[in-house]
């Protein structure tokens, strides 16, 4: 077991950096996720870890030791791979204790680790098959088993789990977790789902375009996302963003955009700066309800669609110009077409520079 | 493709005795050597029979016995054994640069194998036999070596290369965190998943040197350097054709690339067309 | 010294050594050709001698080949054995005790002997025939009447005609060993080069721009022009060194009685240039005497003979005049001039440095590449380039000269279709040969893998190992075999004919029928192949897609023409292209089963080429001839890639 550190790591594949200065640090038994949409550098950051993609820039620390000359072998870590990866032309058994008898294991400490690992995966039973004749949650727990048996400092997942329906996935999910808890293993682990990362991890890592855009545990995130990247992509459904000005309406600095008007809560004041600039209002649905007659601090939108989910309904539509997407009761009276004011929770608002994009409320609590 | 499972349907039955009709048309030559191989006189035995009328095995007593034959036999299966060995080892390490690495040069000597099977070998041949001589190796087996080697190479290459393409990275990746160092990683995880190409592969090397003829006579001087092509092609020759002893000499010759092919006809069916053929 | 300087240094460094690595070997081979010379003009005195003798009292040649055993050795130092044979019977021999004896006719070596006498005596026979035919030929001989071989360790053997009244006797042959003759190109020049080169690298590191390109280049191309020519002047020395060599050597065997020389009392020192410019073309038709030749002053002192009464005799340009070193190196170092040239400019520009750091960060990838890449660089590269080059000289005098586009001028710009050497005659039977035989192969192959790719067939493993059995023999047994077959009064094909009552086919009298021969063979042999393909690929197409198409109440012709056919495509294709190369360039087939009969007529362009080279020791035409075939090839495969995108996906 391990901490992983990375210093201003670079990676280019020719001029093109699609990995840019990023900074980790990663204590020992961490479990930290790296999310990001589709072709933001997840992979290859990982891979770097792993020693699979050379380092362009920047130094990679495993257990306080540089490693970025090490080869994958002398690294000891232990990776799973999205498609798997296991070796057709060997059994289940022969898959998982490879690694081991690469590294010149005595027999029957092999046998004794292969024992434990399928005991841990429930894989018992399937140890003399080979992959093909498995079905693919069994495949993913193959690939699993291979990883743990090495017994190593750091795991490495690549989206292990995004070939698997939907079901499995909650249930290999909670595995993956329970695996941690019992091991204690230092894990990263890479997925664009960010329910997984909210579940899974003890730290999420937000990247997008190959920067890290935000560090922190889920709630963290979930509460403070710290620019407007990181608050669309955390949560779900995603946070509503309404463009507003500040202006002054008897006395009060209110946050004014088409269809769209709230006070300024008194603690976020001071942080606001001028009058008239320009920023982006963000609210979760789940922050949302349907306004009473008084209620001031509303947007009024039309709705398009309406989710019923049975503990909830999921409001669609338009504010002016923004999406807006608002959790409603279930008991709901609204109908498809209706206008309608919403009512926000200003406890739970996030503000943000439309210029930067960067949250206005950091160091907020 | 036919959907009705009864093996004995009356279609069926016409197809295996049409098969049957062809096959038969197709070994007839064989047979036909066979009897003449069995046959003791040295004519070209005409009878349209493919049975021999008193078979005895004096023409295989003869090659034995009487002709270098022996050595022959030894001098091409060290050469096929070497070239095989040799064209295989080449051909997987550049296949496999060819179909993982991505480097400059690359789509050049990829091209670069393509079209060096469309050279006419006649032409090389003068130039060949002055490289290995001042190579020094002219009259030695090993110069024939190096040569059929490098013939089978590009063809050689293009299968296996596209049969490396279908085996995916991933695993290499895994077998590398795994701790195998490259060179495990072939001969555990490449190798074996490839069998089915390289088992052709060798066997197109193996043919290369064990048929070849030209080459062989032009290089090689003495007698006891013959391979069998050119050992053979002596009983075949100004006096008159010694068919008897020539057809036991082709039987001979023939058995072991046969007894490969059998052996490797699944092989040869998949690792042609997932490989090479296919690009 | 910058970057230029140090890259000028290397392009240089690599022509001066390639070039002084090909000088090398261009001396070596030419002291060879000179070797060889002076056995041919012994082997001719040999035969000389014997005419004299009367060759018909066989016993006469006891006392020449005794003389001929003392005179030899000293005439050309290494002489191994001399002798005359008639059929299979030494008529005199330099090992007395096999004067008289009979070739043995279970011994290779003899067999081959016999081999040449006879390929000599038809080549007599050929040629009276060619200057009966074509008077403007005179005395002179179409094709060479020599066979000269060489051993592995280098000992040389020439074999040559005795005639009397222009009628063939016997065969002279006569083997000698190589002898050490200094051939080293003094490295004077090449050491002042390399001087200057470092020099300019010190100084041209300060020059810019313009000034250090056109220095560099200049310096460079400068450079080795002068090695070359430094090459011609001391080869000349080498080659007036021979020439004196193969004056002594005529002196011997005229004192030895083995040779009349005559010398006209002309200038001095004029017998090597008189031997040089020999007249005529190929080879002469006899032995014919050059009456300016002289023999005086600084010749070496084993030469004194009465100015009357001696003839020197030469033989088929034993001294030629700028043979293909001299000029071919002069070429060659042209091409090095550029190269290096090219290297240095390259260099300045920064490539060269590029390619170095390319080398460094992929040289797993090159490491992997490089066995397979030196090997076909040195056995198949060079070769080919070789090859090529070959096809702008032609030998003459028996030495390769440059001849520029003439032999592609030659083959191409004759349009007279109507004789069966014609290039596009030879095209019109090669295209011919390769659609009927690529066309049988796909489609006998096809419909035999529709018919075995039935899971529900019995024996369909008995079925197809037996089908694929003609592909597993060697095919120049089945050549041999197939010939057999179609023998006139032996053969199977004649006496099933003749069971059923018909005629028998003289197969190899006419064109049809003797392309019959060669595509019926070609046939028996190649389907397999496209068979072993078919079924591949028929095995990959998912079964689902058939019972699809069931469903959709496609008939089983809509199946195979939708399905099957389309999805056959990608693995069929590369392999008719692959097939068109092979059968284009299947040379064992024609060579072996009809031989190209009648006339040549069914000889294709592959076994023509061979023909040009080793028949009518046409080398230079016959690459010429090659290269044509390459590149229609090339094209060929090209065009059809392009169309088909056959190799695409293997190039990404
Ligand atoms: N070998 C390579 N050469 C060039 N570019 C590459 C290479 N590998 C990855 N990239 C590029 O790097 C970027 C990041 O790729 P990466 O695989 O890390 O994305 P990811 O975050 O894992 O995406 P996904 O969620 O789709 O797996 C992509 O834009 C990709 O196109
Ligand atoms: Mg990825």
């Amino acid at each position: 077991m391990a901490s992983v550190q990375l210093e201003k790591v670079f990676k280019r594949f020719g001029d093109n950096a699609v990995v840019r200065d990023v900074n980790l640090d990663i204590e020992d038994g961490d479990f930290v996720v790296l999310v990001g949409p589709s072709g933001c550098g997840k992979s290859t950051t990982l891979r770097m870890i792993a020693g699979l993609e050379e380092i362009s820039e920047g130094n990679l620390k495993i257990g306080g030791k540089v490693v970025n000359n090490l080869s994958p072998r002398d690294r000891d870590v232990a990776m799973v791979f999205q498609s798997y990866a296991l070796y057709p032309h060997m059994t289940v058994r022969e898959n998982i204790s490879f690694g081991l008898k690469l590294r010149k294991m005595d027999a029957a400490e092999i046998d004794a680790r292969v024992k434990n690992a399928s005991g841990i995966l429930g894989l018992d039973e399937y140890l003399e098959r080979k992959p093909k004749a498995l079905s693919g949650g069994q495949r993913q727990r193959v690939a699993m088993g291979r990883a743990i048996v090495r017994q190593p400092a750091v795991f490495l997942f690549d989206e292990p789990l995004s070939n698997l329906d939907a079901k499995l996935r909650v249930q290999m999910r909670a595995e993956i977790a329970k695996l941690h808890q019992q091991l204690g293993i230092t894990t990263i682990y890479v997925t664009h789902d960010q329910v997984e990362a909210m579940t899974l991890a003890k730290h999420i890592v937000v990247m997008s375009m190959g920067l890290v855009q935000q560090v922190g545990a889920p709630l963290e995130l979930y509460r403070r996302p710290a620019n407007l990247f990181v608050a669309g992509f955390i949560g779900s459904p995603a946070m509503n963003f309404f463009d507003v000005e500040v202006k002054e309406e008897g006395g009060v600095p209110v946050m004014k955009g088409e269809g769209v008007s709230v006070r300024v809560p008194e603690r976020f004041r001071s942080l606001l700066g001028e009058k008239g600039r320009k920023l982006v209002l963000g609210v979760r649905p789940e922050h949302m309800h349907e306004a009473t007659e008084g209620e001031t601090d509303v947007v009024v939108g039309t709705v398009d669609v309406l989710e019923p989910l049975g503990a909830e309904v999921h409001a669609l539509g338009k504010v002016a110009g923004s999406d807006l997407t608002a959790r409603l009761e279930p008991d709901t009276k609204v109908q498809v077409g209706d206008t309608v004011r919403i009512g926000v929770a200003l406890d739970e608002l996030h503000i943000f520079d439309r210029s930067t994009g960067r949250s206005l409320l950091e160091g907020v609590s | 493709m036919n959907h009705d499972n009864n093996p004995f349907s009356g279609g069926r039955i016409l197809k295996m005795l049409f098969l049957a009709a062809v096959t038969v048309a197709v070994v007839y030559p064989v047979l036909w050597v066979v009897k003449m191989a069995l046959t003791p006189s040295q004519g070209f035995d005409a009878s349209a029979s493919p049975l021999p009328s008193n078979p005895d095995l004096s023409n295989f007593v003869y090659l034995f016995k009487e002709t270098d034959f022996l050595r022959w036999l030894l001098n091409s299966s060290v050469v096929s054994a070497t070239t095989t060995l040799l064209g295989v080892f080449l051909a997987c390490t550049a296949a496999y640069a060819l179909s993982r690495f991505r480097f400059p040069l690359r789509a050049s000597a990829m091209m670069m194998f393509l079209i060096q099977q469309m050279f006419p070998g006649v032409l090389m041949m003068v130039p060949l036999y002055i490289i290995v001589d001042n190579l020094g190796l002219l009259d030695q087996l090993l110069g024939l070596t190096l040569v059929y080697a490098t013939t089978a190479i590009p063809f050689c290459v293009w299968m296996l290369k596209g049969y490396f393409d279908t085996i995916p990275r991933d695993l290499e990746e895994a077998a590398l965190m795994d701790g195998a160092t490259p060179a495990m990683i072939f001969w555990r995880i490449m190798l074996p998943l490839s069998l089915p190409a390289v088992a052709v592969t060798a066997l197109f090397s193996f043919m290369t040197a064990w048929n070849e003829f030209i080459l062989a006579a032009i290089f090689m001087n003495s007698s006891e350097h013959y391979t069998l092509p050119v050992g053979l092609k002596t009983m075949v020759g100004q006096f008159s054709t010694e068919w008897g002893h020539f057809a036991a000499g082709a039987i001979l010759v023939s058995i072991p690339v046969v007894a490969l092919f059998f052996a490797l006809q699944k092989q040869l069916v998949g690792g042609l067309t997932a490989g090479g053929v296919k690009g | 010294m910058n970057r230029a300087a140090t890259s000028f240094v290397a392009g240089a460094a690599v022509a001066t050594l390639a070039f002084l690595t090909l000088a090398h070997f261009e001396n070596r081979s030419e002291a060879r050709q000179f070797q060889e010379r002076r056995v041919e003009v012994m082997a001719r005195a040999l035969g000389f001698a014997q005419v004299q003798e009367s060759l018909r009292e066989d016993d006469a040649a006891e006392g020449l080949a005794q003389r001929f055993a003392e005179a030899l050795p000293k005439a050309v130092p290494g002489v191994e054995r001399a002798f005359l044979l008639k059929r299979n019977k030494y008529l005199a021999h330099s090992d007395p005790e096999l004067a008289d004896q009979r070739l043995d006719s279970e011994s290779l070596t003899d067999k081959v002997l016999f081999d040449q006498g006879r390929k000599l005596e038809a080549e007599v026979k050929n040629n009276d025939e060619e200057r009966e035919r074509n008077h403007s030929l005179g005395e002179r001989n179409a094709y060479p009447e020599v066979v000269v071989a060489q051993a592995p360790d280098g000992s040389v053997s020439v074999a040559v005609p005795v005639k009397e009244d222009g009628q063939f006797r016997a065969m002279a042959r006569v083997t000698a060993r190589p002898e050490e003759v200094p051939t080293r190109f003094p490295v004077r020049v090449p050491l002042f080069g390399v001087a200057l080169m470092v020099l300019f690298a010190l100084v041209g590191g300060r020059l810019k721009g313009y000034a250090l390109v056109v220095g560099g280049t200049g310096l460079t191309v400068g450079l080795v022009l002068a090695q070359a020519w430094a090459y011609r002047d001391w080869q000349d020395e080498v080659r007036a060194d021979h020439a004196q060599r193969m004056v002594a050597t005529l002196g011997q065997l005229g004192q030895a009685g083995l040779l009349e020389l005559a010398v006209e009392p002309e200038g001095a020192a004029a017998l090597p240039v008189a031997l040089a410019q020999r007249p005529d073309g190929v080879a002469a038709p006899d032995l014919k005497m050059v009456k300016s030749a002289t023999v005086a002053g600084d010749v070496p002192d084993t030469l004194r003979f009465d100015a009357d009464g001696v003839a020197v005799y030469y033989a088929r340009g034993f001294l030629a005049p700028g043979a293909a070193g001299g000029r071919g190196l002069t070429i060659w170092s042209i091409g090095f001039a550029l190269i290096a040239g090219g290297l240095f400019i390259l260099g300045a520009l920064g490539l060269l440095r590029r390619a170095g750091d390319a080398a460094v960060t992929h040289r797993n990838a090159y490491a992997y590449m490089s066995p397979a890449m030196v090997g076909m660089l040195v056995l198949v590269f060079i070769p080919v380039i070789y090859g090529i080059s070959l096809g702008f000289q032609e030998k003459q005098y028996g030495a390769f000269q440059f001849v520029g586009l003439d032999n592609f001028i030659g083959i191409l710009s004759d349009f007279d279709v109507s004789r069966p050497e014609n290039f596009y005659f030879k095209l019109g039977v090669t295209v011919l040969w390769t659609v009927s035989n690529v066309t049988l192969h796909v489609s006998i192959g096809l419909f035999l893998a529709l018919m075995l790719n039935d899971q529900f067939l019995k024996a369909k493993g008995i079925f197809r190992v037996l089908l694929i059995i003609p592909w597993a023999v060697p095919n120049y047994i089945t050549a041999l075999i197939w010939k057999g077959m179609f023998h006139k009064q032996f053969g199977a094909f004649n006496l099933a004919l003749e069971a059923m009552g018909f005629e028998p086919v003289a197969w190899f009298n006419s064109f049809w029928p003797a392309f019959f021969t060669n595509l019926s063979t070609n046939t028996w042999l190649g389907f397999p192949f496209m068979m072993v393909v078919s079924l591949g690929a028929l095995q990959s197409i998912p079964t689902d897609l058939y019972e699809a198409a069931i469903v959709d109440g496609a008939s089983r012709w809509q199946r195979f023409r939708n399905i099957t056919l389309p999805l056959l495509m990608p693995a069929l294709v590369p392999a008719v292209i692959v097939g068109t190369v092979w059968t284009f360039n299947m040379f064992n087939i024609i060579y072996l089963v009809s031989g190209g009969a009648p006339n040549g007529a069914t000889d294709i362009l592959i076994t023509d080429a061979f023909r040009w080279a080793f028949e009518r020791d046409k080398y230079g035409y016959a690459a010429a001839y090659s290269t044509v075939i390459f590149v229609i090839l090339v094209v060929f495969t090209t065009i059809t890639n392009r169309i088909t995108g056959a190799t695409k996906g293997a190039f990404e």
